[in-house]
């Protein structure tokens, strides 16, 4: 059974301009200790998926049209605010993108993650303060820094800080929201190895948000590809590098340079994301697709089982496999 | 040489793990010499304040009858001299004997004054700022009703209505600043609310109350302070030209506004009755206003090194 499962998901921000549709039916599973990666370019929904797990939507402008999303047998969407602020932090936990902004910089980070321990663990300060110095050791960060604050930290140290904070209760499931896009190339891999290790020894299931799919194929045992507030494909990390089918995930691939072939030129995806308030009836992808055909642009296409656990939204792979209900 | 450094090393060290948000803040607070100059000032105003106090009590009201109220035509507008240093007023009292009793009025109404309006005014703005919506709506229009009416009117209309006693004085002062300030506070709520920690706060599942007063004021508070500190200098301008319509504190209290205002008529003769307590309560305000602008830089740990 999935560990969390996330069912046609429909997510809508409400603007002054429009509704903007920034999730259209979004279906993800994720399995008990594997990493799934998420993958799409700016705009895509991903940081809404992220929030609208964690029930962070912004209250003013966010609104679920449908969907249900199961953890542990619970939907999450259903719950009260005090069931979810139970949730946050023990159960399900999440690495902002942005280290820089994600600390109060007026509380010593030791306060902040002993405050992290407090929310959930009927502790004394003491106790709390002390765990959070074993945390910043298991992140590589000497304890008697506890007492500084975020500022007197480096972009790499507060990220790692982050992090801490996010595994202070044990988390069953932690989502990263671009957790190495604010840092160097050198701090990314430091990280990335960093969170890796943290992963398996605490057996936490992840959900990485990225843009970088070199990260993704370090990191991830499965991989979904998600365009304009959907999923195009998924399946396991190889199938999808190896034998992508839907023809942006091509596109993304022709995007990234290889060490093997020598180009003057990188081959783009041409055009730009379509206007969320304004979305194509059929494929999502039919106004850049050079494949797109009339039904295409009329019709909209399901899911195609493509090879074991992998899937495809795309017409091409029609004859295939069967489509998803 | 080198055991010296490593010393003073580890006592720095030390003094930056073992202390709290406002161990720290006065830690760095003590650098600043001017804002401790006026800390100091304003300290020495609160001692001066109690010890009258506690001498009233002692001789039961001798002094503050013989020498503070007490009328000794004599020395009528008597200039500065050996044996009074500040002068004497238009009934021949003791300036300076006025002044330090009256400190008591000027320091305890102005901020206990602002303490009720910092409450009642940081109270409604935080919770306008934070939920916004409705009922930012609702309590702001309330607020800017109250903002409509010209301080000094609602306060003289206050103090006619509920009748003159210290606390209604208090309210007077208070009830005017509490939209002002609720504005203040209001606006650097809304400026946090929606920074990425308070949302990172909510992802390791703290409630309201945790986020508004660990995440929120803290970095809300530097504008509110800076604002209340100079609000309680205007607060003691504003029981001086009450005691001036003659419903502030009365006379023969020597209450610093209401000599100043008295020492009018003769400005002419006797510069130092006007003058010394003008400086007074320049300085006052002045070293508040001082004060107050350090400890906003305190409260910042950016300011720390």
């Amino acid at each position: 059974m999935a560990f969390l499962d996330i069912k046609d998901l429909q997510v809508d921000y409400v603007t002054e301009d429009g509704v903007v549709h920034a999730l259209n039916g979004v279906d993800l599973e994720v399995m008990e200790g594997e990493t799934l990666g998420l993958v799409g370019e700016t705009g895509a929904g991903k940081t809404t998926l992220a929030k609208c797990i964690m029930g962070l939507l912004p209250q003013r402008t966010g609104r679920i049209r449908s969907g249900e999303i199961y953890y542990d047998g619970k939907d999450l969407l259903k719950m009260s605010l005090k069931e979810m602020q139970k949730i946050r932090g023990a159960h399900i936990a999440m690495i902002f993108q942005d280290p820089m902004t994600s600390l109060n910089p007026v509380l010593t980070v030791g306060d902040q993650i002993a405050e992290a321990v407090q929310n959930h663990e009927n502790c004394k300060r003491d106790e709390a303060m002390k765990r959070a110095e074993e945390m910043l050791e298991l992140v590589g960060i000497p304890a008697e820094r506890a007492g500084d604050y975020p500022h007197q930290f480096s972009g790499g140290m507060k990220q790692r800080v982050v992090i801490a904070i996010a595994l202070a209760c044990n988390p069953k499931f932690l989502i990263a929201d671009e957790p190495t896009t604010a840092l160097d190339v050198t701090i990314q891999a430091q990280v990335l190895e960093m969170m890796q290790d943290l992963k398996r020894k605490f057996h936490t299931s992840m959900l990485l948000i990225t843009h970088d799919l070199g990260v993704v194929a370090q990191n991830c045992d499965r991989v979904a590809v998600i365009y304009a507030g959907e999923v195009v494909e998924y399946g396991g990390i190889f199938d999808v590098f190896k034998g992508m089918r839907h023809p942006y995930t091509k596109g993304l691939f022709s995007s990234i340079p290889q060490i093997q072939n020598e180009v003057t030129r990188l081959a783009p995806i041409p055009g730009m994301m379509p206007d969320p308030m304004d979305l194509p009836e059929g494929c999502k992808f039919c106004t850049r697709c050079q494949h797109a055909t009339q039904r295409c642009r009329e019709e909209h296409p399901q899911l195609v089982q493509v090879g074991e656990g992998h899937w495809a939204r795309c017409f091409l792979c029609e004859q295939e496999g069967k489509v998803k209900e | 040489m080198k055991r010296k450094e490593r010393e003073v090393g580890s006592m720095a060290n030390q003094a930056l793990h073992s202390r709290g948000l406002w161990a720290d803040a006065w830690h760095r607070f003590k650098k600043n010499k001017v804002a401790v100059a006026g800390m100091v000032f304003v300290l020495i105003l609160v001692v001066i304040s109690i010890a009258t106090l506690v001498i009233d009590w002692v001789t039961a009201g001798e002094i503050y009858n013989n020498y503070v109220t007490k009328t000794n035509l004599p020395m009528k507008l008597a200039g500065p001299s050996l044996e009074h240093i500040f002068g004497c007023d238009e009934y021949g009292r003791d300036i300076l004997f006025r002044l330090l009793w009256g400190t008591r009025y000027s320091l305890f109404i102005g901020i206990v004054s602002i303490l009720i309006a910092l409450v009642g005014g940081g109270f409604l703005g935080a919770i306008a700022g934070f939920y916004g919506g409705k009922v930012d709506n609702v309590i702001m229009r309330v607020m800017d009703v109250f903002l409509s009416i010209p301080s000094m009117v609602m306060a003289i209309a206050i103090v006619t209505a509920l009748g003159n006693s210290i606390f209604n004085l208090l309210l007077s002062i208070a009830v005017p600043q509490i939209p002002r300030l609720a504005r203040i506070v209001r606006a650097s709520v809304m400026s946090v609310r929606d920074r990425e920690f308070v949302e990172a706060a909510r992802a390791v599942g703290a409630d309201d109350g945790l986020i508004i007063f660990k995440y929120i004021i803290p970095n809300a508070l530097a504008p509110i302070i800076v604002q209340a500190s100079l609000t309680v200098g205007s607060a003691i301008l504003s029981i001086a030209g009450l005691s001036f319509l003659g419903i502030g504190v009365e006379p023969p209290a020597p209450e610093w506004g209401s000599i100043l205002n008295a020492a009018r008529t003769y400005m002419r003769d006797a510069w130092h009755i006007s003058v010394i307590p003008g400086l007074m309560i320049m300085i006052t305000v002045l070293s508040l206003n001082l004060a107050g602008d350090g400890l906003r830089d305190a409260l910042d740990p950016k300011m720390k090194n």
